[in-house]
């Protein structure tokens, strides 16, 4: 019997160690719903190359750290200090082509690719038991700086292509469309050029499981994948205009809760992007 | 050691438990909304039992492992129910109340239940509806009647009323109503109830609900079954869905209705 345990402690040892997934994060910065120590008003955000010792960093820590368990990454967002031009809380990774820098992104046309593997294990409910909502990953637009001068911004903002997120324990997709087919620059350039579409579940429901998820962009094209089983495709004449864009990935948690005491854990046990 | 090992493995079915399906039902192929306004399916439904938002309403027998609707107004209720509503929604797709059958496919529910309780008002019973075959127009026929969503009505009502069991149904007005005036709520009406031989009272009992081709069946206990097969249900064009529970048909402060399911099974072939 003593025996037949050691063997159980072993193998539990050896799983854990080969799950442990070592996310690269050279190309990431992360953003949390803390203030900066320096500037009280302002989102924490660390950027590469100091993200990499993110395990070192004590603000972090409550919101973004390394799960000992299964060596996941995992995000923990409550409504708090919130993000420039946002309602709700972040606790998520924003991509960085050039570490260190955010004006070094990428078009439809140059194209990319998210991969990841993660799973939503805890969420709030509201009064009534509707679970509140994350957003697990997106893919963000933003302006050159000639487009913003061009339209007369004073910032680099542009809306979100992509949204998913773990709603009740199914995956949503969400892309904007143009509220004008035929809008063209600078027009398109504008975020209330664009809304929402209705929205798309995928029928495979996560619940709290691992599952995967994979992004794919290129000129007029964007797939989501889960589970590498169900495929949403999107093109058309709103992808097709999209590719006036710069874009970059977000993945993490953005918790779309301003409820008291509300919070939610996202775990990624994965995460790599290619161009 | 030993009995560490033990008391680990005994553990383990506790641990596990919480998401576990349940035997007598799919609770993935139904939709659940209680009187707080409280709605779940699929993923969120299966996890009921870790749920504090369900339980005063839809929990298990502690002690015979039955499924226990209750049904009792709340303050601040978010529902949009005229009356005091518990119930499940068939979802031939977990999650999607747009996946509905038609009745050349037919279905089939079966059931074993027993209103526990229920609450009396200057002498009477209240009254709740157990289940319902609606009917629903599907998206082609939401489209071609040109209406922004779809439209429903029930075809069926199986009701606990006075101790015994009534069902209520819908008839066409008109026998000769055909094409879109099929799809109106003013082409059809309801027909005289039918009622169980036996009361049920507050026994525990089966009904079998069958729904194919011009045909509807309920059977109620061990009766022989009610039948209709006329040109109203051949005319009946709607998708199709069951649902089953504690429907309460009172909204009165002190209105309270429990009932218990042992089978809960619904087919289609």
């Amino acid at each position: 019997m003593i025996r037949k345990f050691t063997y159980i402690i072993i193998f539990t040892l050896l799983s854990v160690d080969l799950c442990a997934q070592t996310i690269d994060l050279k190309n990431w910065k992360i953003t949390i719903p803390a203030s900066r120590p320096d500037n009280p008003g302002k989102p924490m955000e660390v950027s590469p190359p100091e993200i990499l010792d993110f395990e070192g960093n004590e603000v972090l820590k409550p919101y973004f750290y390394k799960d000992p368990k299964d060596g996941a990454l995992v995000f923990y967002a409550e409504p708090a200090q919130t993000t420039r031009n946002t309602k709700y809380s972040r606790s998520e990774l924003r991509e960085q082509m050039m570490p260190g820098k955010n004006n070094v992104n990428w078009t439809f046309e140059q194209g990319g690719r998210m991969r990841g593997t993660l799973s939503v294990p805890e969420v709030t409910q509201n009064d009534v038991g509707d679970y509140h909502r994350v957003i697990i990953m997106q893919i963000h637009g933003r302006l050159t700086n000639e487009q913003r001068d061009l339209i007369g911004e004073d910032d680099n903002n542009a809306p979100p292509i992509l949204k998913i997120y773990w709603d009740e324990g199914k995956v949503r997709v969400k892309t904007k469309i143009l509220k004008d087919k035929k809008a063209k620059v600078p027009e398109i350039l504008h975020e209330k050029a664009w809304g929402d579409d209705k929205g798309r579940n995928f029928k495979e429901i996560v619940g709290t499981n691992k599952f995967t998820l994979e992004v794919n962009v290129s000129k007029g094209k964007m797939t989501i994948t889960l589970n590498d089983a169900e495929t949403f495709t999107y093109e058309g004449v709103d992808i097709d205009k999209w590719g006036v864009f710069e874009n970059y990935f977000k993945a993490g948690n953005y918790f779309q809760s301003r409820d008291e005491g509300s919070y939610a854990y996202v775990k990624y046990y994965e995460l790599e992007v290619s161009h | 050691m030993r009995k560490v090992i033990m008391f680990i493995f005994l553990l383990q079915p506790l641990l596990l438990s919480a998401q576990e399906p349940l035997d007598f039902m799919d609770i993935m192929n139904w939709k659940l909304e209680l009187p707080s306004g409280y709605k779940a399916s699929d993923w969120k439904l299966s996890n009921f039992r870790m749920d504090r938002f369900a339980k005063p309403f839809f929990y298990l027998d502690s002690i015979d492992g039955a499924l226990v609707m209750e049904a009792y107004p709340v303050k601040n209720t978010k529902s949009k129910a005229k009356y005091t509503r518990s119930t499940l929604r068939e979802q031939m797709q977990p999650g999607s109340s747009d996946v509905n059958w038609t009745m050349k496919e037919g279905g089939t529910l079966e059931a074993e239940l027993q209103v526990t309780r229920m609450s009396q008002e200057e002498g009477k019973y209240h009254k709740t509806i157990l289940f319902q075959l609606d009917g629903r127009t599907s998206e082609k026929q939401t489209q071609k009647l040109g209406l922004k969503k779809p439209f429903s009505i029930p075809l069926i009502k199986v009701i606990w009323e006075k101790e015994r069991i009534k069902i209520q149904r819908k008839v066409l007005k008109n026998e000769s109503t055909v094409g879109n005036e099929l799809f109106s709520k003013g082409a059809w009406e309801e027909d005289s109830p039918r009622y169980s031989n036996k009361k049920v009272g507050f026994d525990q009992f089966k009904v079998k609900i069958s729904a194919k081709k011009g045909k509807i069946e309920i059977r109620i206990a061990d009766e022989s079954p009610i039948v209709y097969r006329d040109t109203s249900v051949k005319q009946w064009y709607f998708e199709n869905y069951f649902t089953a529970g504690n429907y309460l048909q009172s909204k009165s402060e002190n209105a309270h209705s429990t009932v218990k399911y042992y089978y809960l099974k619904v087919t289609h072939d």
